[in-house]
């Protein structure tokens, strides 16, 4: 049960995961690569510009926007196909029996998986509601985040698949993870300024999120000098230490439901953006600039370091007072502390989007319209400035496309280019049906044509209501 | 709206998202954790015996007998410097100069007053001359120390000129260390000063001398008998560390092999150790005192004892019997520390001679005492201990179930001459036998395995090691046996050759080891 357990959680955590803010999860953002600082409108926009909740489409004149349960996406970011992986060695055999790893089999996973970066992300956003009313916008949402960033270096995936060899140093000192699970609400305001005597910018949208956190799970390695030695003798020794930072809503480190909180900070969005009504008699241009995640979280329930002192000696198991050490060598020793802090993943992002209208009223200023907005062209620079919950400071550019050959339905390309994917092209598919809206697509063409194939796995779906 | 139109974007939609989502369920299937094998290479056995262990277990070994073919020996070794070779100095003497000499006047200054070298060089002490100014006119003094040369450059000697004022002290203090005395030949204890004046009057003025308490760096020739401080210092153990607590009732000692040594390095003059006391204590804090009397019949007044080692010798060795000593007592207490105590008298017999702070002398001991285990292969010393290996935990139990083989090498390595034979047997909980795993390993009748003994050299001692290997491969029903094993019982029985030819010598250092090693092929899965 134990072990069913286990591999549960590490699917989890691998597979469905987190929270990094250049990562913010919208099902129309993923198909776009992820260029929304100025394409993304109404509850879309929450976490990426506040001040665009007040958008909607052109053909859309509704008060209240909202998601339920239906809005969650899934990203995985590895330098190896992880489904294929999954495929090839985590899945049973046609006959039903369990697939018997070979030496071949666990080298080919210590040659994919060792000595690489594993990054996942996963969102769920159980709700998001946005209503417009005379005195601004308001928006409301929750999200839910789980992460997290591995490293399995190869001397550690080398005694897990074949064991200890003679006469062999393994040095795990690049045995890294950092793991999350947060809650982030988050309440946004947005109102419309209107600019007078200005032919070219009409208004200008302001919009500021306060975002309250909920910290559930936390770990991640501070320090990390551990090695073992087999000598001509099997004798083993161990060295160096491990310190794991932990802060959670279980003190024994055992996954519990998110009743209660273990950790809690603020966030803070800010946002605007504005719109060129008029750009070169083709269309309009929309502007946006956001800060996103200002803020921290503060972990205290359970918070404690765990020391393993890697320093032992087993010169022959059958005595007791050996073997013994060594479990409190893998039990570590646990020292509460008060609390510890950790920045949000501040992020600045600056966007660009050309809309073109098939309707020449739309492009003269028209707000609503049955008419099409044929198609639009987006780009975002995204920066980031920590590398806390999965953030990278690796700049990102991000060139989204949408078409709308016809109103109800969408289709969506983007092209990534840094972060933490390096290249990728997106595609996404939208259907508007007035009231209702559905939204499915990936970062990564790839995880739809070739899921097996892919390095860098990701899906999304969502489902929007309008009233 | 036009509904067509939704239709259509509909079936679009749904079509890309249908047939995505079945490319992901055709293409992801339910993950299940594969199994595989891994090796673990682990320390089975490790066990060390040495002398002592079968000194405090066994109960078949006696030491009464002087004419075993065994002897457990030791030594101790400690080394001592000269660092502190110390002269008192000479005292002021003083020497009326007129204060017009046209002609270079020698006066001679003494620098010890029995000490006489050719050569000495100082570690520190101050030659200081004094000039009393005379009474009307002031004069010039330029002296010359023939015996005191440069330390860099002994041709270079040292040379002065004083200025001194009427009725005024001028002082030169010469410090030693820079300067090193060398005779005109033959060995001197006199500085010849060389001095000439110069002053507008002739008058008389006053010159004294004094040498500071020195010492000596190194130094040729003849110093006067000189003690050094007298020294406590612990030695290490004769029989190392690891002895056991008690007493031991030796009948004898081994004569030829139980002495005192001393020994010099690079001086040669007769070192006298006086007031030598050897003082044993054994782990329990108990002490016992060496006494030595070469003339027989040592008394308590003995443990205090003179010892000399003479200028033509390097070395002398003081052999301790049970006649001139109470060394099989003083061995019997099993000293854990032992602690010497000595002053040393250089140069008693006031010989010429050379010496260096930095040379050494030391003081060793060594003890031998025959015993007579009666360690006959069906009477032998057996060393056994019991390690318990219950696997209490219920999952590790059924982890053991995964093991799917075992190879085990098993390397006996016999340091000790003596010979040895183990039995290495698995009980459960209820003391019930398993197995018994040197059966498994050896296959002989008797359930044992065996090593020979160590090879020795013409005096008995251990000059080499024997091995033996055994090998098995545990087969699963006994892998599976390890579930209930509760104990395991090692029984090493050591003895000696049952036709003799020559004794053989026991050392602290010498050890038989047992080393088993491990080959666990272990199935990682999902129980």
């Amino acid at each position: 049960m134990e072990k069913h357990f286990t591999i549960l959680l590490f699917i989890f955590m691998v597979f469905i995961s987190d929270s990094f803010a250049q990562y913010q999860f919208t099902v129309r953002n993923y198909s776009m690569g992820r260029a929304s600082t100025a394409a993304a409108y109404s509850i879309d926009a929450i976490g990426f510009n506040p001040a665009n909740i007040i958008n909607q489409r052109s053909i859309d004149t509704s008060i209240v926007d909202f998601s339920l349960g239906i809005n969650l996406g899934i990203m995985l970011d590895a330098e190896f196909a992880p489904l294929n992986l999954l495929d090839q060695y985590f899945t049973k055999n046609a006959d039903g029996t369990k697939k018997y790893l070979d030496t071949d089999d666990k080298n080919d996973i210590i040659e994919q998986v060792g000595n690489t970066p594993i990054n996942s992300i996963g969102n769920i956003k159980p709700i998001s509601v946005v209503v417009r009313t005379i005195d601004g916008t308001f928006g409301f949402g929750v999200e839910e985040r789980v992460g997290g960033h591995f490293y399995f270096d190869k001397d550690f995936l080398e005694v897990a698949f074949f064991g200890n060899e003679v006469n062999r140093r393994y040095d795990f000192s690049e045995l890294d993870f950092n793991t999350s699970w947060t809650r982030q609400i988050s309440f946004s305001y947005a109102r419309k300024i209107d600019i007078k005597n200005n032919k070219n910018f009409k208004y200008i949208n302001l919009g500021a999120s306060f975002k309250p956190q909920l910290g559930f799970y936390y770990s991640e390695i501070i320090n990390n000098d551990l090695s073992v030695f087999t000598n001509d003798s099997n004798q083993i020794s161990g060295s160096g230490k491990m310190t794991l930072l932990y802060s959670g809503i279980s003190s024994e480190r055992k996954l519990e439901p998110p009743v209660n909180n273990a950790g809690f900070g603020v966030g803070f969005d800010i946002g605007l953006s504005t719109t060129l009504e008029d750009f070169f008699n083709l269309g309009k241009l929309n502007l946006g600039f956001s800060v996103t995640d200002i803020g921290y979280i503060n972990w205290k329930t359970n918070a404690a370091n765990y020391y393993y002192d890697g320093s032992f000696l087993i010169t022959d198991i059958t005595k007791k007072e050996q073997l013994d050490s060594l479990e409190d060598v893998i039990n570590g020793t646990r020292s509460p502390i008060e609390s510890f802090s950790r920045m949000l993943p501040t992020t600045v992002r600056i966007g660009a989007q050309y809309k073109y209208y098939s309707n020449k009223q739309m492009s003269e200023g028209k707000v609503h319209s049955e008419d099409m907005e044929l198609m639009s062209f987006a780009l975002d620079y995204i920066q980031g400035f920590t590398d806390n919950y999965g953030g990278t400071t690796t700049p990102i550019v991000a060139i989204g496309y949408e078409i709308n050959p016809i109103n109800e339905l969408s289709g969506r390309l983007g092209i990534v280019a840094g972060g933490r994917e390096k290249f990728e092209l997106s595609f996404g598919l939208g259907l508007n049906a007035g009231p209702f809206s559905m939204d499915f697509g990936t970062y990564n063409i790839l995880s739809v044509l070739a899921p097996k194939k892919t390095k860098n796995f990701s899906l999304g779906l969502n489902m929007n209501f309008k009233i | 709206m036009n509904l067509l139109k939704l239709l259509f974007s509909a079936v679009i939609v749904l079509i890309v998202l249908i047939s995505s989502l079945s490319q992901f369920g055709c293409d992801i299937k339910e993950p299940t954790a594969p199994e595989w094998d891994i090796t673990g290479n682990l320390p089975i056995i490790n066990r060390y015996y040495f002398i002592y262990d079968m000194l405090k277990n066994s109960t078949n070994t006696h030491y009464d007998s002087v004419n075993s073919n065994v002897i457990l020996t030791g030594t101790t070794a400690t080394t001592d410097l000269f660092s502190d070779i110390k002269s008192d100095g000479v005292g002021q003497s003083f020497y009326n100069v007129p204060t017009n000499l046209s002609h270079d006047t020698t006066i001679f200054i003494y620098f010890d007053d029995s000490t006489q070298a050719s050569f000495i060089s100082f570690l520190s002490g101050e030659l200081i001359l004094k000039f009393q100014g005379a009474a009307l006119n002031s004069y010039t003094v330029n002296l010359s120390l023939e015996n005191m040369r440069s330390r860099n450059d002994t041709t270079l000697k040292y040379t002065n000129t004083v200025q001194v004022p009427a009725n005024t002290q001028k002082q030169i203090s010469i410090p030693l260390f820079n300067w090193v005395y060398k005779s005109n030949g033959g060995v001197s204890n006199i500085i010849a000063l060389k001095l000439r004046t110069t002053s507008s009057t002739a008058e008389i003025a006053t010159l004294s001398s004094e040498v500071t308490p020195y010492t000596v760096e190194r130094i040729i020739g003849r110093i006067k008998p000189t003690y050094i401080a007298r020294e406590l210092s612990r030695t290490d153990s004769p029989f190392g560390t690891d002895v056991p607590e008690g007493f031991i009732n030796f009948a004898s000692v081994d004569e030829d092999y139980t002495y005192i040594t001393l020994k010099r390095y690079e001086n040669n003059y007769q070192l006298d150790f006086e007031q030598v006391s050897i003082q044993g204590i054994n782990k329990n804090g108990n002490k016992v005192n060496l006494r030595y009397n070469p003339g027989g019949n040592p008394t308590i007044n003995d443990t205090l004892f003179n010892l000399s080692l003479d200028q033509g010798s390097d070395s002398s060795n003081f052999y301790l019997t049970n006649l001139n000593s109470n060394v099989a007592e003083f061995i019997g207490n099993l000293p854990k520390d032992i602690y010497v105590a000595k002053t040393i008298l250089i140069n008693k017999p006031y010989s010429n001679g050379s010496i260096n702070y930095l040379d050494s002398f030391s003081t060793n001991t060594n003890f031998s005492v025959p015993i007579n285990m009666y360690i006959t292969q069906t009477n032998s010393v057996i060393q056994d201990d019991t390690a318990d290996f219950g696997i209490s935990d219920e999952d590790q139990r059924k982890k053991i179930q995964n093991c799917q083989s075992m190879d085990i090498e098993l390397i006996m390595t016999n340091a000790i001459a003596l010979f040895a034979i183990s039995k290495i047997d698995v009980l459960d909980s209820f003391n019930v036998p398993l197995f018994s795993l040197s059966r498994m390993l050896g296959n002989p009748s008797d359930s044992t395995i065996s090593v020979s003994r160590a090879p020795v050299d013409i005096n008995g001692f251990v000059n080499g090691i024997s091995l033996q290997t055994y090998r098995t491969t545990v087969p699963k029903e006994i892998i599976d046996k390890i579930l209930r094993a509760g104990k395991v019982v090692y029984v090493t029985k050591f003895y000696t050759d049952q036709n003799p030819t020559s004794y053989i010598r026991v050392v602290k250092n010498d050890y038989a080891r047992l080393l088993g090693i491990g080959k666990v092929i272990y199935r990682i899965k999902e129980d």
